[in-house]
């Protein structure tokens, strides 16, 4: 069976700018990957190249998800095979509830999957369990996307998607920032209650140990200057939060 | 003494639009015929000084469009033929007249103060400034007395040249017409206030094109209006170049059976992306007879733009008043600090300048004259 | 003749395939002689059989007519139209008198269950139980073909006719009530109107009665060459209540055509009048040939004292439109709405807004207005906010927002506010933005493709409008913006 993602040697660039340059990663089935390292090392633009942000170019190497071509897909389309992209700053939509806008997006990758649309009633029941799970509101599920919540309930909001439309590869940038100790645990059980199968992976970015307190990841990268420096398993973030990246970055 | 509002009986020579050839202008030109047709009178009706600051700076008087040497300190100033040469109908009157030019290449330091007195009768008076590459200048220019003046103002600023200006239509009656245009060298700005505090009917009609990246052109303007008075405002900027701002605060206030018209019009064509525009225009009725006429206007053709307006007509907030009055404030003076306050955020130049006290002078004089 | 039109209309439809409603119908249609002169006009009035005064009312608006000239204030490139080159007078053949859908033409029946919006009522024709029920009249080309429900209206005295059985039926009432609101002089457009219309809907509300149904018209212009001038008249009487949607299709054809349609509504002391219009005329092709030119005039008159009156449309439709939709405030405490969506894509062209005028009192008035432009369009939005002199204590809101799609287009905004009475309070506020990439590309990665990406970022952007259509409107509404913009963006 093929990994669940594989990166060969990717170079990228932003406004022309090299960022990633030469990056290697093998994600199996079932496994939880933590991405840490300094700012600017191009954590937040490796989500966006795998999730196909219009802007990053790739200049070279190759990324497969689940087998298939990851780079030659469109945006929507890495979705609807199952990769799903936490954002680091989750957008604000104008107008649109947020309960449309994920009923929308689901029976999107559902209708691109060949499966049956979801009803609104279904859509519903799903979407306010999980809302329930993660102690959101079910009041804000009827505010427009994002709009007026603060930095924790977005990424709460965030974290209420990735639950609703079930992805394969969850990649989820800072999704602990801005949270308080509480949020941090309801959102960690979430991540862990969604994605810890055997037939799903996650790809964390971060910069704190706390979170890998919660979420405990099977291996640890340190991403400096485009490349990984060096890998390891969970004791390496332990190791990193006593040392810093010191020597790593020299 | 003829007034605009009775003179409207003849016609004559002047080759005018009316208010019916012109989309929204709501001044009559055609009364500006007989301010026109009539005689300078005796000078000086007002005392010169009692419109200069204290300051020892370069100071310029023309009465009734001509220069006064003996009562000049024209510092950098030169009189004479004005080059500049304007389309609009008004402006196109003073093409060929004498009038007075400001060309440096360094800073002006002081600010440069010009009055004109009319006498009555009419004069046509362009001008022109010229200021080379990262030179600033600020500019005072007060219009006094009676009659119509008419002046044509053209502005080339350099790269990086910044220029703050403030009109005073201190007119008692009569009529003043302010023309201006010119062009802005990449990053230029032009600051100007207008404020209107007397007697007299004004038209004012500001036209740039936006054509060198960065440049940036505020205008601020807060007209005062009483009796019959008109003021008839239009400002119309269009942005070619990438990267312009332009604001618009105006400030209508209208009483007794007065009219202030505004009308404002931000172009941004396709080439002008990362165009910021903003207009914000707000008109106070202060009796049941006077009329505030708005009409801020977008025309975009660029999807990246941040451009916005804002226009709102109503009375002084009650809630306000009361608040005001109820910490001790006498109901007049309540009044007039609101009215102050609202007309404060027209003025976008410096504060702490000589633009500023003059600005603030004039509208504590409009406010003082009303009781 | 009509026949070789259509098929030419079917092999067009063949090409194209983008505009859902463009299909045309092979029906027996009955020509009036091309161009205008005043024998037309007696050639409409006496096929309608109308009564002398209706007549020369028609002459004298002809008369009028010809003595005006077309405005050209409006923010539009408009060509020179052809009053000669067109049929002011096009009605099915096959017409006797119809008393329910099941009697009418198969071939129009089909049309309307193309055009769907009459399901919900073929579904209680049918007998179906729960379906909502809504009244229809549907004018086909010049003439209302089927008008529904009237016994069911009648037994709570709501009239609801074709505008030429009106005044065959009840000729005082509408002789006490056409042309109040919109005087045939008003402007060009109307005058033009008043010659030629050739049928529309009339609608009484009785006093005190709230009309028991939703009331609906539903207009198609079907054959080709031909003008469409329907006439809209709704009186609301003291303290009624009506509920009235208008839809608007037509088929695709190369050539353009005109529609010059009035809309007066009459409102009564404590009447509200709500007026839901969805307009998606043929738009004309991608590079702009074809499509309508859509120049009406809409007004309601808000009489009495605490009168209401909205308007609700959603404007995707048409090659031109110039359109208007005001409120004369004169009742005491009365109030206006104006609610507006503008979509414009290709080489469209909308200049549309509304008219605010207070006169009475305590008059209140909202407009909302959201205009998207796409491609090479040009969308504007023009509106005047007027208060006089006598009117105290008037309250105006007005937020209009333009959202543009691309660099090839424009968006305009041109508000007129003219204040003459210190009390009032009148805001404007308004605000021009394109979709931001990270707004799509947030969509994207949630699964969605970039049209339907589009499509959920405008209808968010339009939220405050749709939300004011009845449902089906507003489905049908957020549908027809997802289609118009389709490929807009990339």
């Amino acid at each position: 069976m093929s990994k669940m993602l594989e990166i060969r040697n990717l170079r990228a660039e932003v406004d022309n700018k090299q960022i990633l340059k030469g990056l290697n990663l093998e994600i199996g089935a079932g496994e939880i990957h933590a991405i840490m390292g300094p700012n600017g090392a191009g954590k937040s633009t490796l989500s966006y190249v795998l999730s196909g942000k219009p802007g990053y170019t790739v200049t070279d190497g190759s990324a497969r998800f689940m087998g298939k071509d990851l780079l030659a897909m469109e945006p929507h389309e890495r979705a609807a095979a199952g990769l799903f992209l936490g954002f680091q700053y989750p957008v604000e939509i104008a107008g649109v509830s947020n309960l449309h806008f994920l009923r929308a997006a689901a029976n999107a990758q559902r209708k691109t999957r060949g499966e049956e649309e979801l009803s609104a009633g279904e859509f519903i029941k799903i979407a306010s369990k999980e809302a329930k799970a993660l102690g959101i509101n079910p009041e804000m599920l009827k505010r427009p996307v994002n709009v007026g919540f603060s930095g924790g309930e977005k990424k709460r909001n965030e974290m209420m998607q990735m639950a609703v439309l079930q992805p394969k590869l969850a990649i989820l940038d800072e999704t602990d920032s801005g949270l308080d100790i509480d949020a941090l645990r309801i959102v960690s059980e979430s991540i862990n209650r969604v994605m810890r199968r055997p037939d799903r992976s996650v790809l964390l970015i971060t910069h704190y140990q706390r979170l890998l307190d919660h979420v405990k990841p099977d291996f640890v990268h340190v991403l400096v200057k485009g490349q990984i420096v060096r890998s390891g398993g969970a004791e390496l973030a332990l190791e990193l939060e006593r040392e810093g990246y010191g020597e790593l970055v020299a | 003494m003829t007034t605009v509002e009775d003179s409207h009986k003849t016609k004559a020579a002047l080759t005018l639009p009316s208010p019916h050839d012109e989309e929204w202008h709501w001044s009559r030109l055609n009364a500006l015929e007989i301010l026109a047709g009539e005689e300078h009178g005796q000078f000086p009706s007002p005392n010169p000084s009692s419109f200069w600051s204290g300051l020892t700076n370069p100071k310029l008087l023309f009465v009734d469009g001509v220069y006064q040497p003996e009562a000049s300190h024209p510092g950098p100033v030169k009189i004479g033929n004005v080059s500049a040469k304007s389309q609009n109908p008004l402006g196109q009157m003073t093409n060929g007249e004498r009038g007075w030019t400001l060309e440096i290449e360094e800073d002006c330091t002081q600010p440069i103060e010009i009055l004109y007195l009319g006498s009555g009768g009419a004069y046509h008076l362009p001008s022109s400034v010229r200021l080379a590459k990262n030179v600033s200048a600020t500019l005072v220019e007060t219009y006094a007395g009676r009659g119509w003046g008419n002046r044509f103002s053209y502005f080339d600023l350099g790269e990086n040249a910044q220029l703050q200006r403030l009109s005073r239509l201190s007119c008692e009656s009569g009529f003043t017409s302010l023309i201006e245009e010119g062009r802005l060298g990449e990053n230029a700005h032009l600051l100007t206030d207008w404020i209107g505090n007397k007697g007299a009917d004004s038209r004012i009609d500001q036209r740039f094109d936006l054509t060198a990246s960065g440049a940036e052109l505020m205008s601020g303007g807060a007209f005062l209006a009483r009796e019959k008075q008109r003021h008839d405002i239009m400002i119309i900027t269009r942005h070619v170049a990438e990267g312009c701002r332009s604001r618009q605060k105006l400030r209508a206030l209208a009483d007794d059976e007065s009219t202030v018209s505004l009308a404002v019009r931000t172009e941004v064509a396709a080439s002008a992306q990362k165009s910021d525009g903003e207009q914000s225009l707000k008109g106070l009725l202060l009796s049941r007879n006077a009329t505030v006429n708005m009409k801020p206007e977008l025309e975009i053709y660029a999807d990246d733009v941040k451009c916005a307006h804002g226009a709102a007509v109503g009375e002084l907030d009650p809630q306000a008043l009361f608040y005001l009055e109820s910490r001790g404030i006498d109901p007049e003076e309540a009044k007039d600090l609101l009215i102050q306050s609202f007309v404060m955020e027209a003025f976008i130049s410096t504060p702490d300048s000589l633009l500023y006290s003059t600005w603030l002078h004039d509208t504590e004089h409009w406010a003082g004259e009303k009781e | 003749m009509s026949e070789t039109k259509n098929e030419a209309a079917l092999e067009a439809l063949a090409r194209n395939d983008r505009y859902e409603w463009g299909f045309s119908s092979a029906v027996d249609q009955e020509f009036a002689p091309k161009g205008l002169n005043e024998d037309i006009v007696r050639f409409i009035s006496a096929k309608k059989g109308e009564p002398e005064w209706m007549l020369e009312w028609r002459l004298e608006a002809y008369k009028r007519w010809l003595e005006m000239e077309m405005p050209h204030w409006a923010k539009l490139k408009l060509p020179e139209i052809d009053y000669q080159d067109a049929y002011y007078y096009a009605a099915p053949k096959a017409k006797p008198k119809i008393e329910s859908l099941d009697e009418i033409d198969p071939e129009i029946r089909k049309t309307y269950e193309k055009l769907g919006i009459p399901i919900e009522e073929q579904k209680v024709l049918a007998g179906v139980s729960g379906a909502r029920e809504v009244a229809v009249d549907a004018v086909f080309d010049s003439v209302s073909v089927a008008t529904t429900f009237r016994e069911k209206l009648q037994e709570v005295g709501v009239i609801f006719l074709s505008i030429s059985e009106a005044i065959k039926t009840y000729p005082e009432l509408v002789k006490r009530y056409l042309g109040r609101v919109v005087p045939v002089r008003d402007n060009y457009f109307s005058a033009l109107n008043s010659a030629v219309f050739s049928d529309g809907t009339f609608v009484y509300i009785p006093e005190g009665v709230r009309c028991p149904m939703e009331l609906s018209t539903y207009f198609r212009i079907n054959a080709a060459n031909t003008g469409q001038f329907e006439r809209t008249l709704i009186v609301a009487d003291k303290g009624a209540y009506v509920s009235y949607l208008e839809g608007c299709t037509a088929p695709q054809r190369d050539e353009n055509q005109l529609h010059a349609a009035v809309v007066e509504i009459f409102v009564h002391e404590e009447a509200e009048v709500r007026y839901s219009t969805v307009q998606n005329w043929y738009p004309g092709d991608e590079n702009g040939k074809g499509g309508i030119y859509n120049f009406v005039t809409k007004r309601a008159l808000c009489d009495g004292a605490r009168s209401k009156v909205s308007w609700t449309q959603v404007e995707t439709g048409s090659a031109i439109t110039w359109k208007y939709p005001s409120c004369i405030l004169k009742g005491e405490e009365s109030v206006g709405e104006f609610y507006s969506v503008a979509l414009t894509n290709n080489y469209q062209q909308a200049d549309t807004g509304t008219k605010m005028i207070h006169i009475g009192k305590n008059s209140r008035s909202t407009i909302i207005s959201k205009g998207i432009s796409a491609g090479h369009s040009d969308n504007t939005y023009r509106g005047l906010v007027k208060v006089g002199g006598a009117a105290e204590n008037v309250r105006n809101f007005t937020r209009c927002d333009s959202l543009l799609i691309g660099d090839k287009c424009g968006a305009h905004t041109v508000p007129y506010i003219e204040v003459r009475n210190p009390s009032a309070k009148v805001e404007h506020e308004a605000t021009t933005s394109k979709i931001s990439d990270d707004e799509l590309f947030y969509a994207r990665q949630r699964g969605l493709n970039e049209d339907e990406a589009v499509a959920l970022i405008v209808n968010g952007f339009a939220r405050d409008v749709l939300q004011k259509l009845p449902m089906e409107f507003a489905i049908e509404a957020q549908k027809l913006l997802g289609i118009s913009l389709e490929g807009a963006v990339g």
